[in-house]
């Protein structure tokens, strides 16, 4: 329901497509969206989920929002992002959190650790940091086992 | 993908579904894992990890297509391919990572493909032939 952005942005343009058409943010037409000085002049900012937030311009400072963060061909991103579900196109400087999905596109370039159950790395996309879809020590002791339990049953799995 | 064995290839080495290689493993065909191999490295130019296949190694190739569950890290020159039925603990350097969504994955991923010091410099540095092209 929340979008907390920790510090104002520079240039940025953040539309809210669905939130828009949905008519939460009346002053803004719809397609047009609303300009990130009126997006950053308040902390607090409410959208229906499931709405997707589209950045496609330069912000600064983590960003938190209870439904879709995209980040636009033009989006370049420093900071964090918190998120239901994140899809990048562009690029990021900064950890990416999700709740369900990470997608990165060919276009982006992350660098930063992704922490998602579901993440989906495209074919060219730039990545350097840590994926991690489940927590580490139950997903090593699950195949570690695995492992020893059919080699002491000398592999007679299917 | 139905079946892992692609038609273009003329040589491939085959661990079947029922064996298990416990060692270093290397070739210069294209390595097929359909059953668990537990080593400390494992060379060859094209490799696929099969879904069944429990792989616990340091995969050094030229592209590599994980479908099964693997603990190490990878070193791809050309790319690698993680499927939605992939279990992968470890790093990924490759300069080409594809990753479907569902697919476990838990390490780092990174573009520089050149690996570090393996401990395993006794094994011969086999010459790769040219990568193929992935269809």
């Amino acid at each position: 329901m929340k979008c907390r952005r920790s510090k104002s942005s520079k240039g940025a343009r953040l539309r809210n497509r669905k939130a828009v058409a949905a008519g939460v943010m009346p002053a803004a037409p719809p397609g047009a969206g609303a300009s990130a000085a009126e997006l950053a002049s308040s902390g607090n900012h409410s959208a229906v989920p499931p709405a997707e937030l589209i950045i496609d311009g330069h912000t600064e400072g983590s960003i938190h929002y209870a439904g879709t963060v995209r980040v636009g061909p033009q989006g370049t991103i420093t900071g964090e992002i918190h998120a239901q579900a994140i899809i990048v196109e562009g690029a990021i400087n900064g950890d990416l959190h999700a709740a369900e999905t990470v997608r990165i596109l060919a276009s982006a370039r992350v660098l930063g650790n992704v922490q998602a159950p579901k993440v989906a790395l495209m074919r060219g996309a730039q990545l350097r940091g840590r994926i991690m879809t489940h927590r580490l020590p139950a997903a090593e002791t699950a195949l570690d086992n695995y492992a020893l339990e059919a080699m002491l049953a000398g592999a007679h799995q299917p | 993908m139905s079946h892992p064995v692609r038609a273009t290839t003329e040589r491939v080495s085959l661990l079947g579904p029922k064996s298990t290689l416990r060692g270093d493993f290397a070739t210069t065909e294209q390595l097929v894992i359909l059953g668990q191999l537990d080593g400390g490295r494992v060379q060859a130019p094209d490799i696929t990890i099969g879904p069944a296949a429990r792989v616990t190694a340091q995969i050094h190739a030229q592209t590599i297509r994980i479908e099964g569950a693997l603990s190490g890290d990878v070193y791809a020159a050309v790319s690698v391919v993680i499927h939605s039925s992939a279990t992968v603990h470890g790093n990924i350097h490759s300069p080409q990572v594809t990753i479907q969504e569902g697919a476990l994955v838990n390490g780092e991923v990174s573009r520089d493909a050149t690996p570090v010091a393996t401990g395993h410099d006794e094994l011969p540095n086999l010459p790769l032939p040219a990568a193929r092209s992935v269809a």
